[in-house]
């Protein structure tokens, strides 16, 4: 279970993450939403150890991250939110480093990026430079090396990014399923209507601060309206977008 | 509306701006500093150069056609060169000449036409051409044609040397610039897109090998008789001879042998323009389209045989994961990165530049075009350990571990380094190890493998085994001191601001040069080991226990509790407390990244265990090397019997020994430090004729040592004892070689009446104009202490003594010629005893020999051992005026003619009848008054 007490990240002052606290238990799908901007991505480098909070704390099982921060990097598994990857490596190398870099026996290793790649219909360009991927293939590998040691814990920022409507498709079932066995997922997508069908809490951020923190269907009870779109505008949305979409024609025809 | 000019210029300006492959050069380099940088490197170095030729031309007597004749090897020089940097400029911007599929994405959507992107890329690179050419030749360009003009003379002759120059180098760069277009504009015409994006590299690092390698390879104009017949097949081939014929023929034609040159030129400008042009015009009118719908890189299998076999060897051999993955992503980095081959190649092309340097007397032996200068060159023997070869080795192994660490030290892909951030489950060490064993794996190793291929071929099994164990050796040592400080996974760590544009900046110059000199003095050192037990196994000992110390180092810094796999560059340690930037690092360790926040030693307790470790290093060593030199010494001597008989002059004995019983007596005095024995072979050979002694001065061979100073007029007075005391009977012809012709003349000067006639052996003499000083006598005694001193704890034995004494002398015995060597290095130290300058003034100054015969014998020929032929020339005309200088020696006596000798120095080594003949001739005129009035010079 990963928890989060009121973790902060401050740049020169301004805090982008605020007092943000919440849990992502096993077995459940926590999404983890917000506009651009209010701090998701920066939470979820502080929890994968790749930005160090300004305060608060960290825990996975009751134990804070930093006692012991070479056990938590077993346990987890992540895709960040751009799809940086090595150009000059072919996926198969890519994933075969993440693997010995992780301790995976050569041999299971060899199996499992076979049989990811093929399930990801990448199993014929497993020897093709990365360079020559498309986002969505780049995202593909990114899954597959966030999944290849069997994480207890996997954080997905902007999974779906790039990808064509199979793999999506399989990529919810994924999730999905990774729930199912028992393991803590922390999803943050801006596609709301899947974020609808796989999560069952989600959290939502706005300017750095959680307003909501709740299963859906409490969400929608509670501020009576149905889809997790709306909540979603009523809570985090300040713009009016058609009044932006008006003077968007108006600039162009200037 | 389009404005078409507006458009070029815009264009023009990035196009100008990206026109060197900065990704290549400068991961994060700004394109103006890096222009700034070259040009102020071409510059200053053209700065030099004209310097050095202005220098030359000085106190030149020729002018007009004559110098512009005799001064084809500067402009030989200047044509190679500008061909040369105009050609690796064009190496340098090979991505940014044609058109690439980012222009073709972002250009073709706009409505610019193809005809204004053609012209501004012409434009851009014509600039960056220009400006290449006018620093290349910024000084030499106005002030060679002053010093070398046209033959018309006067403000309209610089006018025209000055225009004949600029066209030539115009031409001779524009020739070099559009060679390289046109290879890579054919390539582009004929291959696939994809093909070519594969090759590209490869073509652009074969190009500048080619270039560097033709550079060093050209024979330079100096050596090369340019209007010989028998060289003009060999100039017609070479593109720095055409454009020498073409200024030759710009500046008034002055021989036959430049307009073929000249047409030559002419016309593979032509042709390279040509096709060039055509190329250029294509690729941007006719292949935008296809560039755009080709893939950006191919997208092919990366599954060659090179990397299968590299990745089963890898699977087999490197068992900790840590290091299979970090070995594996800096082989496939290195491999597929442009950036960083080209960086690595920068490396080992320097490295080849040194190596053709010193190999071309191998090369060149044999060759017509060297055929005036083979006596010259050094004897090497290739299949012989040679110094050429064993600095080769050492070049390519320094130049791949550090040109490899160069890269290493370049990131790559740095925003996808994250995952090593995430997946750093191990101790930095194994970090740290994987590094290093990357280093092992694609720098060192490859290159001792080769390395031990070709010794085998080429050596003897012993001298092979034996060169490489100390490569393997120097090659721990060079890795383990190399990655000491590297904290770091390969390609995986950003640079701090400012710290990232060094591509080829002036400390790698000097630390190239620091490396260079190492190198050749060490290769010297092991040339002198090789062959030799006890003097390898010291300089083995000494290899590895630096090697074991470097590797200890490395040791103790990667297991240091403080260290870290840098993926950042670090913040300053006085800045790290402000807390101003809280990223990048998890809690504590922030403040505890690797040797900058270190415990900080007194600098007084650093000093203190860095004085006493050197002190007790020392200590063992001189111990060591005292035991070397005793028992090396006690070998030496073992079974050696005196020759001769001792005579006492008073308190102690000199060794004499006198064979033959006519007189009047021969005196043979030997060279500085040499034994008189050295001269048993030229005893033999007069002593059926005269009496014929030899002698050892006092602290040499048999003889006691003598009281301080012991200049010539102090050997003068033994010799007069020894005359004295019956042991060699007056009168005397004395036969001095070298500094014994000065001793002779002291004791000839001081005292007339014993001497009958002389012969100077290729004397030590100064000219008679030049000024010279007794050195202070604080000087002379420090320098024999030292010599001393490096005699008694052996390092004088081992740095020059001990050489393979070669063949006996002619004339002597094997058995005379192991009790001359007997003695080692002592006879030097002797002779620093000599206070030379003082010496020289007393023979200077010395009376002359009037009405005796003198026959000065002078060594016609400088000491083989010439690497390369401008050494071997210089050594020539030095020689010449040693020749011209001995000519003073011939004022001693109204009697004395001079004899060239076609011998280097020890005439007694290589033509010692010579000096029997000499000696023969001054006999028969003492004895039968014949007539040696015809003064000259005669060559022997």
């Amino acid at each position: 279970m990963l928890e989060l007490r009121h973790v902060t990240k401050r740049y020169s002052g301004i805090a982008v993450v605020n007092d943000v606290s919440f849990t992502a238990r096993a077995g459940e799908v926590t999404g983890y939403l917000g506009p651009n901007g209010s701090g998701k991505s920066t939470t979820l480098k502080m929890i994968t150890g790749l930005i160090e909070p300004s305060e608060g704390e960290i825990l996975v099982n009751g134990e804070p991250v930093e006692r012991d921060w070479v056990a938590h990097r077993q346990r987890f598994g992540y895709v960040p939110e751009e799809p940086q990857l090595y150009p000059h490596l072919t996926g198969a190398e890519y994933l075969e480093m993440v693997g010995r870099l992780r301790g995976l026996d050569p041999g299971q290793l060899a199996e499992k990026i076979i049989r990811l790649l093929r399930l990801f219909g990448l199993e014929g360009d497993r020897h093709v430079a990365i360079a020559s991927y498309s986002k969505g293939m780049r995202q593909k590998i990114l899954l597959s090396a966030a999944l290849l040691h069997n994480p207890q814990l996997v954080f997905l920022d902007e999974p779906f990014s790039g990808l064509d409507v199979n793999s999506a498709l399989v990529v919810r079932g994924v999730i999905q399923a990774l729930a199912r066995e028992g393991r803590a997922v922390l999803l943050s997508s801006h596609e709301l209507e899947v974020v609808e069908k796989v999560c069952s809490r989600v959290v939502i951020l706005h300017k750095g601060r959680v307003v909501a923190d709740d299963s859906i269907s409490a969400l929608q009870s509670l501020m009576s309206l149905p889809t997790l779109e709306e909540i979603f505008t009523q809570l985090a949305v300040e713009q009016d977008t058609e009044g932006v979409v008006r003077q968007i024609l108006d600039v162009m025809a200037l | 509306m389009i404005d078409e000019r507006r458009q070029f210029r815009i264009l023009y300006r990035d196009f100008l701006a990206r026109l060197i492959d900065v990704e290549i050069l400068a991961t994060a380099g700004d394109p103006q500093t890096l222009y700034v940088y070259i040009v102020s490197l071409l510059a200053g170095f053209n700065a030099v150069v004209t310097f050095v030729m202005v220098m030359g031309h000085a106190g030149t007597n020729l002018n007009g056609r004559a110098l512009l004749l005799a001064s084809t090897g500067d402009q030989q020089f200047l044509a190679a060169t500008t061909i040369v940097i105009v050609g690796l400029f064009a190496v340098m911007t090979w991505n940014g000449i044609f058109p690439d599929k980012r222009d073709c994405l972002v250009l073709g959507a706009l409505p610019v036409k193809p005809r204004t992107i053609f012209l501004a890329k012409l434009a851009a690179v014509g600039t960056g051409l220009g400006v290449c050419l006018l620093a290349a030749n910024a000084f030499t360009g106005v002030f060679y044609p002053m010093v070398s003009p046209n033959p018309t003379g006067g403000p309209l002759g610089v006018l025209r040397g000055i225009a004949a120059y600029w066209l030539t180098t115009v031409a001779a760069g524009a020739f070099a610039f559009c060679a390289v277009l046109a290879l890579q504009g054919l390539a582009v015409l004929v291959l696939p897109y994809r093909v070519y994006q594969r090759i590209s590299g490869a073509m652009q690092l074969a190009t500048l090998f080619v270039l560097v390698a033709g550079y060093f390879l050209t024979p330079g104009g100096a050596l090369v008789s340019v209007t010989a017949a028998a060289n003009r097949d060999l100039m017609m081939q070479l593109p720095s001879y055409w454009f020498l014929g073409l200024y030759q023929q710009l500046q008034g034609p002055v021989h036959e042998v430049f307009q073929p040159l000249a047409e030559r030129g002419l016309a593979a400008l032509a042709v390279v323009v040509a096709i060039s042009a055509g190329a250029y015009a294509f690729a941007y009118f006719r292949g935008m389209r296809h560039i755009v719908e080709q893939p950006d890189i191919a997208p092919s299998d990366q599954r060659g045989w090179m990397a299968r076999l590299g990745t089963a060897v890898a699977g087999r051999l490197l068992r900790k994961p840590v290091d299979y993955a970090v070995v594996m992503f800096a082989a496939r980095g290195l491999a597929r990165s442009a950036h960083h081959r080209l960086m690595l190649a920068a490396y080992l092309g320097v490295a080849a530049a040194i190596s053709l340097s010193y190999s071309k007397s191998f090369l060149f032996a044999g060759s017509r075009l060297y055929a005036p200068v083979q006596q010259h060159l050094s004897t090497s023997k290739w299949y012989q350990p040679n110094l050429e070869l064993l600095v080769v080795g050492w070049v390519f192994l320094t130049a791949a571990v550090y040109g490899t660490r160069a890269a290493f030290e370049t990131p790559l892909a740095l925003r996808a380094n994250w995952i090593f951030r995430v997946t750093m489950a191990h101790r930095p060490y194994a970090y740290f190890s994987a590094a290093k064993t990357s280093m092992y794996v694609l720098a060192a190793l490859p290159v001792g493998i080769l390395a031990a291929g070709g010794y085998l071929a080429i050596w003897s099994p012993g001298f092979f085994a034996a060169h490489l164990l100390l490569f393997c050796v120097g090659m721990v040592l060079l890795v383990e001191r190399s990655m000491c400080d590297f904290r770091k996974i390969p390609f995986a760590c950003s640079y701090s601001p400012g710290k990232g544009d060094w591509p080829m900046t002036v400390s790698f110059g000097v630390y190239g040069i620091l490396f260079w000199f190492l190198i050749d003095v060490g290769s010297r050192i092991e040339l002198q080991a090789l062959g030799k037990r006890a003097r390898y196994a010291v300089l083995f000992a000494i290899v590895l226990a630096l090697a074991l110390h470097a590797r200890r180092r490395w040791r103790r810094a990667a297991e240091d509790r403080y260290a870290r796999v840098k993926l950042d560059d670090s913040v300053m340690p006085d800045i790290a407390p402000l807390d101003l930037k809280r990223d990048g690092m998890w809690g504590v360790e922030k403040f505890l990244d690797a040797h900058e926040l270190e415990p900080d030693i007194p600098l007084r307790r650093r000093v203190w265990s860095f004085a006493w470790k050197s002190a007790v290093a020392m200590v063992l060593i001189l111990t060591a090397g005292t035991i070397y030199e005793e028992v090396s010494g006690r070998l030496e001597r073992r079974g050696i019997q005196p020759v001769g008989t001792r005579v006492d002059i008073g308190g102690r004995s000199i060794n004499v020994s006198c064979v033959g019983e006519r007189g009047p007596t021969v005196v043979l005095e030997s060279g500085g430090g040499g034994l008189g024995y050295a001269w048993v072979g030229i005893q033999r050979e007069l002593a059926p004729h005269v009496r014929t002694c030899w002698y050892d001065r006092a602290g040499h061979g048999w003889s006691d040592p003598g009281p301080s100073p012991r200049d010539a007029e102090a050997s003068a007075r033994d010799l007069r004892a020894l005359v004295k005391q019956g042991a060699m009977p007056a009168p005397l012809v004395l036969a001095g070689a070298s500094w014994g012709g000065v001793i002779g003349r002291v004791y000839a000067g001081n005292y007339p009446e014993d001497v009958a006639g002389m012969v100077l052996v290729d004397s030590s003499h100064v000219d008679e104009e030049e000024r010279i000083k007794p050195w202070p006598e604080i000087l002379q005694r420090g320098v024999t202490a030292l010599a001393y001193f490096m005699w008694r704890t052996g390092l004088m034995r081992f740095f020059t003594g001990d050489d393979d004494p070669g063949p006996p002398l002619p004339g002597l015995t094997a058995g005379e010629w192991s009790t001359l060597n007997s003695f080692g290095v002592r006879g030097v130290v002797e002779f620093t005893k000599i206070p030379y300058n003082a010496s020289l003034l007393q023979a200077r100054h010395s009376r002359r020999l009037k009405g005796k015969p003198v026959v000065v014998l002078t060594a016609g020929m400088p000491r083989k051992g010439a690497r390369n032929p401008v050494e071997a020339r210089r050594d020539m005309a030095q020689q010449k005026k040693w020749i011209e200088s001995q000519k003073q020696l011939l004022r001693i006596s109204d009697r004395a003619r001079q004899v060239v000798v076609n011998s280097w120095h020890c005439i007694q080594c290589v033509a010692p009848e010579t000096i029997v003949q000499a000696v023969r001739d001054v006999l028969a005129d003492v004895r039968g008054g014949a007539d040696l009035t015809a003064i000259g010079t005669a060559r022997r």
